[in-house]
């Protein structure tokens, strides 16, 4: 999905940072005294007209890479007469590390529901102007309410994903069922493991029957320690899961049900792509589009919302990105996709059955980084 | 005196700079170390205040209980090391050459050698990513004389090499700019005392040349060693080198305390280098300068 930054995003991302390094610690600095945590802002009324601060013409949009479908983009760039700027981002701290240090403007962005609900919190997200996204009306009944997002004032949900396992038919077969198969000395340097600490961390929570969704110490050593001693077998950490398994020299990857989709619409013999959600139970999430406090052009990320959110387009959009849409139009979309196998698809029911993890305080999420990077160092 | 006042005038613009894009953002970098974060990771009460009293010297404290960054640190010194090593190995002869033999050809030979740096680095690295794939040319090559396949991508081995090929031209060119200058008569005049190809070499043009390995290498080894992209583009799981250990606190975590205090501490280590090579230099402009 998303989650698939391709490494031409990464290094785009690395070098923005790099290069705008000192800047932003400059502006960091200056601006660390103005700079309070909005109060709770959870209970704001929608503004009632909205602007655009810049008229340039631009909309800034901030996403995961393969995450849209580049048709609508354009198709949009026509309709309201903007050009849309698109840039990538490979997690959602990196996402958060830049929208929140000032180097550069971000209107549209697509955090995960927990880091939405860290967004929120700190005032980070403008409230959305309903007028301006009427088709609003589609999300359904269980999403207007959201515990990341009471009153779904911030945000209107974009799509639904599972975490699982993708792996090529010719190569390992066709019954992977089991997160202990990314442990299968068969797959020495063919395994690629998502570069996420809670994606890969989690996978020993779940082999373990631990609940993915807590912060405790000793199961996140022990997943550390588990994670270190599989490194032999790994190829690489990566989010980019769409193009390593297309590229051939990953047989198995961990990975995002759609992008499962993705990579059948890319190689040449899709029938040997496959996708399992492991039976020990996985993650499961929501992702939002919302709107960064102090966008340059408001009243166009809000119409580009709206157009998003418009049944026709969801539909388009879910053909491309292989991840359903919540929204109450296009529930029956993904079922009839060409090619899509029935383990990629994802229910609101899935997010019921599997783990979705509560947004975690700051001190817990430490915690789990602390384990991750101790395993990357290794 | 005023001469002197007038040539002075001309350290002011160097000086800005310095101030402004080097002392200034070291400031504040030494202050984020010292400052805390809020809860999503943003640098707040970067000086403290004042500034040595109240700060949370306990960022620098942890580095010291950190020995998670011990491998990653080594792994810089390797990487860059080797890459330096084999650097100066395909620069020599190339730089010899064009300088020596290029004759008409020595500008556009020079183009030639940057001439990579014009294509995008990413594009470059893809190309790098096909060429070694376990299905790629070189694999394929090798699958033709009955060897392989090898994994020559995500590990060590490729991290040398991207950075070999990313810093390249930096060796290539100031060893290129120390033969170019060699008087040719003092090669001649080795020959001509009877000493052999490779006696002259060693004894003539080596020596001659010494100030451009210097500086080709200082170019390769310092930028090699804080290197991050080429690990994180053609490594693998075990390749974590020193600068994603730093990256990863600024744009992984949301650590930027830690960020900056281990910037810091490569300082001392980098500064090792530096001191090596401009005392080495030094020495060897007195001795041109008695002889």
């Amino acid at each position: 999905m998303t989650r698939s930054q391709t490494r031409a995003q990464s290094r785009r991302t690395f070098l923005g940072g790099a290069g705008a390094g000192a800047a932003s610690l400059w502006l960091a600095a200056c601006g660390s005294g103005s700079d309070e945590p909005a109060a709770q802002s959870t209970a704001a009324e929608p503004a009632a007209k909205s602007v655009n601060a810049v008229d340039d013409g631009k909309l800034l949009v901030f996403n995961w890479q393969d995450y849209i479908n580049p048709e609508l983009v354009k198709q949009f760039e026509k309709e309201h007469g903007v050009e849309v700027v698109y840039d990538f981002f490979d997690g959602m701290e990196a996402m958060i590390a830049k929208i929140t240090t000032g180097g550069q403007k971000y209107d549209v962005v697509f955090p995960v529901y927990d880091s939405a609900d860290r967004l929120v919190k700190q005032g980070l997200l403008e409230p959305l102007t309903f007028d301006n996204i009427p088709n609003r009306k589609y999300i359904p009944a269980e999403f207007q309410d959201p515990s990341y997002d009471p009153g779904s004032v911030h945000t209107v949900p974009y799509a639904i994903w599972t975490s699982g396992i993708l792996f090529r038919r010719d190569r390992v077969g066709d019954d992977l069922t089991s997160w202990n198969d990314l442990f299968d000395e068969r797959f020495r340097g063919k395994l690629g493991m998502l570069d996420n600490w809670q994606e890969s961390l989690g996978v020993v929570h779940f082999l373990n029957d631990w609940d993915a969704g807590a912060t405790d110490e000793a199961h996140i050593k022990a997943a550390r320690d588990k994670l270190i001693a599989q490194k032999p077998l790994v190829r690489d950490y990566s989010v980019d899961d769409i193009g390593n398994m297309t590229s051939g020299d990953f047989w198995v990857h961990h990975g995002w049900s759609g992008d499962g989709y993705q990579i059948k619409n890319k190689v040449k013999d899709p029938e040997n792509i496959g996708y399992v959600v492991p039976k020990e139970g996985s993650f499961a999430g929501t992702d939002t589009m919302a709107i960064v406090k102090g966008a340059p052009h408001k009243k166009t990320a809000e119409e580009f919302i709206n157009f998003m959110y418009d049944p026709a387009n969801s539909k388009a959009n879910i053909e491309y990105i292989g991840y359903p849409m919540i929204n109450t139009e296009t529930q029956d979309v993904f079922p009839t996709l060409e090619g899509a196998e029935a383990s990629m698809a994802v229910t609101t029911a899935d997010l019921a059955r599997l783990t979705v993890p509560p947004t975690l305080p700051r001190e817990e999420r430490r915690v789990w980084l602390k384990a991750w990077a101790e395993v990357k160092n290794s | 005196m005023r001469r002197q006042r007038f040539w002075g005038l001309f350290l002011l613009p160097g000086g800005i700079w310095l101030l402004v894009f080097f002392l200034l953002p070291m400031a504040v970098v030494f202050g984020v170390s010292v400052g805390t974060v809020d809860e999503l990771g943003r640098p707040l009460e970067v000086f403290g205040v004042p500034p040595i009293v109240g700060a949370h010297w306990e960022n620098w404290e942890r580095v010291l209980d950190d020995d998670t960054i011990l491998r990653p640190i080594l792994r810089s010194f390797a990487y860059a090391g080797a890459s330096t090593l084999l650097s100066l190995a395909i620069a020599y002869p190339v730089a010899y050459t064009i300088a020596r033999y290029g004759g008409r050809w020595k500008a556009l030979l020079l183009i030639l050698v940057i001439l990579p740096f014009w294509v995008n680095y990413l594009v470059r690295t893809y190309a790098w990513l096909v060429l070694l794939g376990d299905d790629g040319f070189v694999n394929g090559a090798l699958d033709l004389a009955g060897l392989g396949p090898y994994q020559l991508t995500n590990r060590g081995l490729a991290v040398v090499m991207g950075l070999t090929y990313s810093f390249l031209p930096f060796m290539i060119l100031p060893i290129y700019a120390s033969i170019d200058r060699i008087d040719p008569r003092l090669i001649e005049a080795g020959k001509d005392l009877y000493g052999t190809a490779a006696a002259t070499f060693r004894h003539v043009t080596l020596p001659l040349t010494q100030q451009g390995i210097l500086a080709g290498c200082v170019l390769n080894f310092l930028p090699g060693f804080g290197d991050f992209i080429t690990a994180d583009l053609l490594g693998g799981p075990g390749v974590f080198m020193i600068g994603n250990v730093i990256q990863l606190q600024f744009l992984g975590e949301g650590e930027w305390p830690y960020g900056a205090v281990l910037t810091f501490m490569l300082i001392p280590l980098l500064m090792v280098v530096m001191v090596w090579y401009l005392r080495s230099s030094a020495r060897a402009a007195r001795q041109v300068g008695r002889a």
